[in-house]
């Protein structure tokens, strides 16, 4: 288990929680967000979710994810019940580094993964040093 | 796999929180924290036990049946490659994991199957034909 090595605020992507209309009950995620040489990769646990019941828009800089959990409760009389058959919503703000057309969702094993790309002037670039 | 509270590196209430468990399991409550969470389901016919493991293939899960208890064991595999310090948050957890629960009955050994999908791994249980209710039709003499 690992805890945050580097604060929030270091990164230019923040992440957000469900605040704007959904259908409630609604359930937060956890995500994993790190930084590539290319960009940024958030991770979110969303079990019970495919690529039908997946929803990633962008909108004035807000992404935002909403993922339906679509699997069928079993018949019988729950005898434990530790999680909820809820909806998943999260939002990220992003900052102008991201190039915000590029970003693509993928959905496989109940992880989400968004691959957020840098913008073309915030990526690093090598700077060739002439001898003098 | 809860998050250890404690920062120092030794827990001074393990051996109470141990027990918590334990009473927890033995009479069925839910175990906050615990992980996978669980969902178990009680029909005539069968017993089905859900566990929520998203990111853990079927090649990292394993599944056994002994007696009443079911036990998943696994592991949470890290995001690949990332370097130290390159990390802005970090939520979701990763490392190995083994879950115990007690079923409602005995289960009928062999008829026991399991499927993951979607990063829920769900277990049905055939009850034992012994155990199931039985409806007994009476005669009039």
């Amino acid at each position: 288990m690992g805890s945050d090595s580097t604060s929030p605020d270091a990164s230019p992507v923040r992440v957000g929680r469900a605040d704007r209309d959904v259908r409630e009950p609604v359930q937060t995620p956890p995500v994993d967000l790190y930084e590539t040489d290319t960009g940024w990769v958030l991770l979110a646990d969303v079990p019970g979710v495919g690529k039908d019941d997946l929803e990633v828009e962008v909108d004035r800089g807000v992404l935002t994810v909403r993922a339906a959990m679509n699997s069928e409760q079993p018949t019988g009389r729950p005898v434990l019940e530790e999680f909820a058959r809820a909806d998943y919503f999260r939002t990220v703000v992003l900052s102008d580094e991201v190039d915000w057309e590029r970003i693509s969702a993928n959905v496989r094993d109940g992880v989400l993964t968004v691959t957020m790309p840098k913008a073309e002037q915030a990526r690093p670039r090598r700077i060739r040093v002439e001898p003098g | 796999m809860a998050v250890p509270w404690w920062r120092g590196g030794v827990d001074p209430l393990w051996g109470l929180r141990a027990m918590n468990r334990e009473v927890a399991r033995l009479l069925n409550l839910p175990e906050p924290g615990a992980f996978p969470p669980v969902n178990v389901y009680d029909s005539d016919e069968e017993m089905v036990v859900e566990a929520l493991l998203p990111g853990v293939g079927t090649s990292e899960l394993d599944v056994t049946v002994t007696g009443d208890s079911l036990t998943i064991k696994g592991t949470k595999p890290e995001p690949p490659d990332v370097p130290e310090g390159r990390f802005a948050r970090r939520e979701r957890g990763s490392g190995s994991f083994s879950r115990t629960v007690r079923l409602p009955e005995h289960p009928d050994g062999d008829r026991v199957k399991a499927v993951y999908r979607d990063g829920i791994v769900t277990v049905r249980l055939a009850k034992s034909q012994s155990s199931r209710p039985r409806r007994v039709s009476v005669e009039t003499s």
